[in-house]
């Protein structure tokens, strides 16, 4: 959990270190954050995981306003601060990371997008002095200068290098940046890259084959809404809606506007399906951040759980006015028909969906073992919403647990196609989606009233595939690679 | 760089009248005025402010135009890879002016962004009528929403082009119009 510090006018009253759980199981955590060494005290915004040196387990990437950190897992469940050695950390107001291997050389890459370049003094000295539906709010970030993203090139020793300009990455717009998104969207092998900017187009940088990008999102389709507007980019993911195995990408956006998604056309092209996905009226009122698909009743498509709350508490003044959707918010659930239609069920979901908080962060996992997903939502000055997946386990599933041995990146950005029932679904592997978060790795499918999955292949990241025939479903099944 | 000179120029008269003269107009026994240099000085500064409105949409407009010649070149020298059986360096030459035509559309490449995003950090608006400024995105001086849009669309409609000049699947004819059709889009655009 990566924590802020507080503030009490323009006094620093706690330096919050973030908080490392262990699961011990059946929803019990243990914090375990002094003996693991990941309690750094930065201002954190969020987290990126993945095996940097490729020695088999996953480390961390935490991103901060100010120094981010590269806490490296030693293997026994202690960290130790690699920053200083790897040359990763970015001092600026960075939001969101992710790994990804972008040459395919076989050591994880690293992206890193940064909001606003804004000192300690000009932070602690802000005022309100921005007029909105009448009240007096904070500036931002249209008014504040912009902060360039980073690539960094893992040179496969321990250390990375700068190489945003070199891979064609540089964000000579100073966009406000949030969510990365690494993903072979184009289902050509290599890995893409899609960023959503907050008030500015977003990016969709076409892996060009050896590790440069080429920024298609301005012709594309998914640089800015179906009318041409550039939206204010939040939280993002990506994944197969209408069961035609390609990548759809899904990007949050601010209050009053709508939570846009981008159906894959195939070629590389999408198309804005927002209204004809059911999305349009039901996400336009909600500030909106983490998002995730994820198929929470197991019933072979992939659902969506949406993120809310507002950036100004003077929303909770006029709340009435903006929609009932104040600085605490509840988060919304929306179910899939199965062909990328999507109907909101919030209502229906249970208790913890009444919720209200100001949720930014959003995580998806099976955090009991018991065959559905739940979720972990981190809230802004309040401790974070635990949900358990109640009776979601009703439909059959089965859980791939990927487990290379280390050496090369083979787990980030795989592949898996599972055919149950004649119905073939689409996963991908990835790190820092939703908002700023990191889900559950292991690959999650609904198979409905199948007993049996007929044919799963997992097409591991470097190309190389692994097939399983007639697999049980009801479990968590370990997969290594041939 | 010369309006800046005014600009310094203005600023050290008006500077000098306050100084000298400023108070020569609060005579005892007549209404008080502001003193006629600081009057011409603004005079001055207002002819200054409203050519730089101007020069300012000049420049929109050679950005756009820049682009747009940009775009050009690459329809043609695509025409030229596809006629020689380059179907790679014709797909590539449609890609490079699709992204030219959406430059079109939003008024210059990222980096104009950026220098937009100053102006309207400064609270600067070229149409600061609200009725006039609906037409157009925040900061935008030249390009209307709709022309924006059938902007854009053509540089999509270009990127599959290109899609299917590469996959081989392009008609020899595909490249034929695409020149004439950007034409009358750009200057209904800039009009």
């Amino acid at each position: 959990m990566v924590t802020a510090w507080k503030l009490s006018g323009r006094e620093v009253v706690l330096r919050a270190k973030n908080a490392l759980y262990r699961n011990d199981g059946g929803f019990r955590f243990t914090d375990v954050t002094k003996e693991s060494g990941a309690g750094d005290d930065g201002w954190g915004c969020g987290v990126a995981v993945g095996d940097v040196d490729n020695d088999g387990d996953l480390d961390l990437y935490v991103t901060n306003y100010g120094p981010n950190r590269l806490l490296l897992n030693q293997g026994d469940g202690t960290f130790r601060d690699a920053t200083g050695r790897s040359g990763t950390g970015d001092p600026r107001w960075s939001t969101c990371a992710t790994f990804f291997d972008a040459e395919g050389d076989g050591d994880l890459d690293l992206y890193v997008t940064n909001y606003v370049s804004a000192g300690w003094d000009e932070i602690i000295a802000a005022e309100r002095t921005l007029l909105w539906k009448d009240q007096l709010v904070m500036v931002g970030p249209v008014g504040l200068p912009g902060a360039r993203d980073i690539f960094y090139r893992n040179r496969g020793d321990g250390t990375f290098e700068d190489a945003t300009a070199a891979a064609g990455l540089e964000d000579i717009g100073a966009f406000f940046g949030y969510t990365a998104v690494a993903t072979d969207y184009d289902d050509d092998g290599d890995v893409d890259l899609y960023v959503a900017n907050d008030s500015n187009p977003n990016f969709c940088y076409r892996n060009n084959g050896d590790g440069t990008f080429t920024d298609v999102g301005s012709w594309n389709g998914s640089g800015m809404s179906g009318t041409g507007d550039a939206q204010a980019g939040m939280g993002a993911d990506a994944g197969d809606v209408d069961g035609d195995l390609d990548l759809d990408l899904v990007v949050t956006n601010f209050a009053e506007d709508v939570v846009t998604l981008y159906r894959n056309a195939g070629g590389g092209f999408f198309e804005d399906a927002t209204a004809s996905s059911g999305l349009s009226v039901a996400t336009f009122k909600p500030l909106s951040w983490g998002v995730a698909f994820f198929d929470f009743d197991n019933d072979e498509d992939l659902d969506l759980v949406i993120a809310n709350g507002h950036i100004y508490p003077q929303a909770d003044e006029i709340r009435e006015r903006i929609g009932g959707y104040g600085f605490n918010a509840q988060n919304q659930l929306f179910e899939n028909d199965g062909r990328g239609r999507f109907s909101e069920i919030t209502a229906d979901a249970g208790p913890a969906f009444r919720v209200e908080a100001s949720s930014h962060g959003l995580a998806i996992g099976d955090l009991d073992n018991d065959g559905d997903l739940d979720l972990v939502f981190v809230n802004v000055d309040a401790a974070p919403t635990v949900m358990e997946n109640v009776g979601g386990n009703a439909r059959s599933w089965l859980t791939l647990d990927l487990r290379p041995p280390g050496g090369r990146n083979l787990l980030l950005n795989a592949k898996v196609l599972l055919t149950a029932g004649g119905r073939t679904q689409l996963r991908e592997v990835r790190t820092g989606n939703s908002f700023a978060s990191h889900h559950d790795l292991r690959v999650h499918f609904g198979l409905g009233e199948n007993d049996t999955a007929e044919r799963v292949e997992i097409r591991w990241a470097d190309g190389t595939k692994k097939v399983l025939t007639n697999v049980k479903a009801r479990r968590i099944l370990r997969v290594t690679p041939d | 760089m010369k309006n800046r000179r005014v600009l310094i120029g203005l600023s050290l008269f008006a500077v000098f009248v306050v100084t000298v003269g400023g108070l020569a107009y609060a005579i005892p026994g007549k209404a008080p005025r502001t003193a006629p240099g600081l009057v011409s000085t603004y005079a001055e500064l207002a002819t200054v402010l409203l050519a730089s409105k101007k020069t300012e949409a000049s420049l929109v407009r050679a950005i756009c135009t820049d682009a747009y010649q940009a775009a050009s070149l690459e329809l043609a020298q695509a025409a030229g890879s596809l006629r020689n059986g380059d179907r790679e360096g014709a797909a590539k030459h449609l890609e490079s002016a699709a992204t030219a035509v959406a430059m079109i559309a939003t008024e210059g490449d990222k980096a104009v962004a950026r220098v937009r995003n100053r102006l309207l950090e400064g609270g600067h608006h070229h149409h600061a009528k609200a009725e006039i400024a609906e037409r157009y995105d925040p900061g935008y001086v030249i390009i209307e929403k709709t022309e924006k849009k059938k902007l854009l669309d053509e540089a999509g409609a270009l990127g599959r082009l290109a899609q299917t000049v590469r996959d081989g699947t392009a008609q020899p004819e595909a490249l034929e119009g695409a020149g004439q059709n950007l034409s009358a889009l750009y200057l209904e655009a800039v009009k």
